[in-house]
């Protein structure tokens, strides 16, 4: 009598069982206590090598977990991109909707720009700890609107010391993005390859939130159904280059949004009003 | 027919399990819904923000049972904070609504990147509130809903 409800409660069962494997297959996501290891990507042997390019050309996707290229990202970065001295970390965001350039908070007056430009000086030491830091994010017309100051003390006046923990070299790997996939415990299908940009071999890491519903947003020509950030980094120093937002569309179609980028100096000097900051507290 | 209502309760419940297991978006945060009647007509006026991977949203609702003149807020404001009490993101909305409708839904979408706190400092919470309208005939009522996340 209940034969037949049973087959199909079966064979729907089965059905989901085969859904769920085929995820759980799918590469970029933690499976395993590898995701712990610093196991760098040497077993992608097949990845194309091309010639220099404006064009990215697409290569084999990184077997590896958010996990493990975070640390080798990290890694990288420490051997290869930061020098004990002076560091300026320059990020400029370009937003691409073309509408209105900021907001003003009425409750305190503050602007929040939608370009902006921030430049951040590093004082790195010898084991490459920071050990002091001025941040100042400008509008495009210079016009500043937010500065920030810490030292521990070894250089200037002691101001702030508590942030400079959460300022060392893996938050300027950029790796925040990773960070959040990792705290969620990278339930979220990441697609990492390699690609050949401008003859560097460039990590490119997909990120796609789907939303429940569309979302009308000004700017935009169709409301967005969902997003996609596509971090870029320099894979042989761990350096992150760019990012680029893009909403895919309900009709299908996907608009660039921003644009993010960042470069890395260890060869300049802070300008002298920088330095001079540092000697005193901002109440005086 | 009680053993099928049984087997297929179970197995609803698996199912449904092993859907929420496959799901590729996770989004912390949540929504506060306040209800209430207009002439008879109940309503639900309702604030959420949801973070995900690489954005957060927020939103204002609200519906009724059944259409009303004027559905939706008179002023709407969202908003992220950070450690350093700097404000991350700020907008403020007044005045949106449909006519002759039972429902009206407003959503912001912002990216992580572009609205992000200063270097140092995190996300302290994150917020949406204001108050929502719903009118039926010379009847008006105002309810103010806040969600903050966390």
């Amino acid at each position: 009598m209940f034969r037949k409800p049973y087959i199909v409660l079966i064979a729907l069962l089965v059905l989901a069982a085969g859904f769920i494997l085929l995820m759980a297959q799918k590469p970029g996501e933690a499976k395993s206590e590898a995701a712990a290891q610093t196991a760098l990507p040497t077993a992608v042997g097949e990845v194309i090598q091309a010639a220099q390019s404006v064009t990215p050309v697409m290569a084999a996707e990184v077997e590896m977990s958010a996990a493990q290229v975070r640390e080798a990202l990290v890694e990288r970065a420490k051997q290869h991109l930061f020098k004990p001295g002076w560091v300026l970390v320059r990020e400029t965001f370009t937003d691409f909707t073309k509408a209105e350039d900021y907001v003003v908070v009425p409750m305190n007056g503050q602007i929040i720009p939608k370009n902006w430009v921030r430049e951040t000086w590093l004082l790195v030491d010898e084991g490459l700890q920071v050990k002091a830091m001025f941040s100042e994010k400008k509008m495009l017309d210079d016009t500043i609107v937010s500065l920030t100051r810490a030292s521990d003390g070894s250089f200037g006046k002691a101001f702030n010391a508590e942030i400079l923990p959460n300022v060392q070299i893996d938050y300027w790997t950029k790796t925040e993005t990773l960070d959040r996939l990792i705290e969620q415990g990278e339930t979220q299908r990441v697609v990492f390859q390699f690609l050949s940009l401008d003859g560097k071999r460039v990590l490119y890491a997909v990120y796609s939130d789907v939303f429940p519903s569309p979302i009308r947003m000004e700017g935009l020509k169709q409301p967005l159904i969902s997003f996609s950030t596509e971090d870029h980094y320099d894979w042989e120093i761990g350096q992150f280059l760019f990012s680029e937002g893009w909403a895919t569309l309900t009709d299908g179609n996907r608009q660039l949004v921003g644009r993010l980028e960042m470069s890395i100096d260890c060869n300049s000097t802070p300008p002298d009003a920088v330095l001079e900051g540092f000697s005193i507290t901002p109440e005086e | 027919m009680k053993s099928k209502s049984i087997s297929f309760r179970v197995f609803t419940i698996v199912f449904l399990f092993l859907v929420i297991l496959s799901g590729e978006v996770i989004a912390a945060g949540g929504s506060k819904t306040v209800s209430g009647s207009i002439s008879g007509i109940t309503y639900f006026a309702e604030k959420s923000v949801y973070t995900y991977t690489t954005s957060w949203t927020a939103s204002a609702k609200s519906s009724a049972i059944s259409n009303i003149s004027i559905i939706g807020y008179t002023w709407w404001t969202v908003y992220r904070i950070c450690t350093d009490d700097v404000y991350a993101y700020y907008s403020r909305s007044e005045n949106q609504s449909n006519r002759n409708s039972n429902y009206f839904e407003d959503i912001k979408w912002i990216d992580h990147y572009q609205y992000s706190c200063n270097p140092g400092y995190f996300v302290k919470k994150s917020a949406s509130l204001g108050n929502h309208q719903f009118t039926l005939n010379s009847t008006h009522q105002y309810p103010y809903v806040e969600y903050v996340y966390p």
